[in-house]
């Protein structure tokens, strides 16, 4: 494999892993909100869903009782730790879950053709992007070496 | 004799291969539909779920008819005996009357989440809308609920609602239908006043909302960044490396 190659698919592997841990693991809803802590539950309804992403009428529940809460005060904190005192360790993700749950997400539609494009183009420009400052890096680390 | 026989094998042939292509109308044998105008958006929001009545013909392709107004198609899911939840890929076929929604469901219950938009809202406006319920397929028991939204007046529901309770601290008038036909036309007008364009649910503790991959227009300032930034690199480059030709 030669160095441009090397620098393509580190370039892609960075872009591509940034990308996705910002989907997988960063919320755009604010904590106050239903999505921004059902963002942190895992979806009882014997899927891989995230709760956020569950419309099932058992997620809905849930979500129901996590708006109640709200209204009444409580803050994400609180919330998570309630779902887990009544619901136990099941109620929350690890790390592996939501990764399995955003895949389901993703692999069965659940996003529209618009964004899903978006996302790719994205880490397409922005590996090009990379790579790019990467080659100039070496580039210049070869000068600095010749003289 | 022997024509009529052979016209009755391949007409049993094709109905054959009908069913087992997954051509409507199957029976359904309760569904549920529950229409909520205004809830956490302008738009009405409609649930629509239930269960064929041969569970063990499935898998197989079915169709359904949403109105031809639907914005947002949510989900569209199969739930196995075991409780297990199976969202499945679907094909929306836009029409003049109405959409058809075609998927294959790998267990007989059902379960479509949409919203719909048959009215704008406005300031101290009347909201009027007659909900198509679906027959694509025959229905044995259908129950349609309507919400009344927070703050609604002059709420009127066509036919009249068989009960009307309260559940979440909102108003729901119920309709039962028996034994409806594939293809049978099948309306419930709503129609009721409303000051403000807020809908009953804020947002912020809405249960319906579903997250989205990039928030407001981030995706596209991160492209358009990306590419002027590629660009700018690709001028300096190349800029540099004519100086050095130049040299």
């Amino acid at each position: 494999m030669t160095s441009k190659s090397v620098l393509l698919l580190v370039s892609f592997i960075v872009v591509s892993s940034v990308m996705g841990a910002k989907y997988i693991f960063l919320v755009n809803a604010p904590p106050d909100s239903v999505m921004g802590v059902s963002h942190s539950l895992a979806c009882p309804c014997e899927c891989p869903m995230v709760l956020e992403d569950c419309h099932m009428s058992c997620g809905l529940q849930w979500k129901n009782q996590i708006g109640e809460k709200l209204t009444a005060g409580l803050a994400k904190d609180d919330i998570v730790a309630y779902f887990y005192k009544r619901y136990g360790s099941e109620s929350l993700l690890t790390p592996a879950q939501r990764f399995a749950g955003k895949w389901y997400q993703v692999s069965r539609g659940g996003y529209p053709v618009k964004d899903m494009v978006l996302f790719g183009m994205i880490v397409l420009v922005w590996t090009a992007l990379l790579n790019t400052v990467l080659v100039m890096g070496k580039e210049k680390l070869q000068s600095l070496t010749k003289k | 004799m022997r024509a009529l026989a052979l016209v009755a094998v391949v007409t049993l042939l094709f109905s054959g291969h009908a069913m087992a292509d997954g051509k409507p109308p199957y029976e359904v044998g309760r569904m549920k539909v529950t229409i909520m105008p205004e809830y956490d958006s302008s738009a009405v929001l409609v649930i629509q779920e239930g269960k064929f009545a041969d569970r063990t013909a499935f898998p197989k392709s079915v169709s359904f008819t949403l109105p031809k107004e639907v914005t947002k198609l949510t989900d569209v899911c199969s739930l196995s005996p075991g409780g297990h939840h199976f969202c499945q890929l679907f094909k929306l076929d836009y029409g003049a009357e109405d959409t058809k929604l075609n998927i294959k469901l790998p267990y007989s219950d059902f379960f479509i989440d949409y919203q719909y938009a048959p009215f704008t809202v406005s300031e101290n406006s009347v909201r009027e809308f007659s909900f198509p319920l679906d027959t694509t397929n025959s229905v044995k028991t259908l129950e349609a609920h309507i919400q009344e939204p927070y703050r609604s007046e002059r709420f009127t529901v066509t036919p009249t609602p068989v009960e009307t309770y309260k559940k979440d601290g909102f108003n729901y008038h119920k309709f039962i239908f028996k034994d409806i036909k594939a293809g049978e036309r099948k309306f419930i007008k709503v129609s009721y006043s409303k000051k403000d364009i807020k809908p009953s649910v804020d947002e912020m503790y809405s249960a319906m909302l579903t997250p989205s991959l990039f928030s407001e227009n981030s995706g596209e300032i991160m492209l358009v960044l990306g590419l002027a930034t590629l660009g700018l690199l690709w001028f300096f480059r190349r800029r540099k490396g004519n100086a050095v030709d130049d040299i």
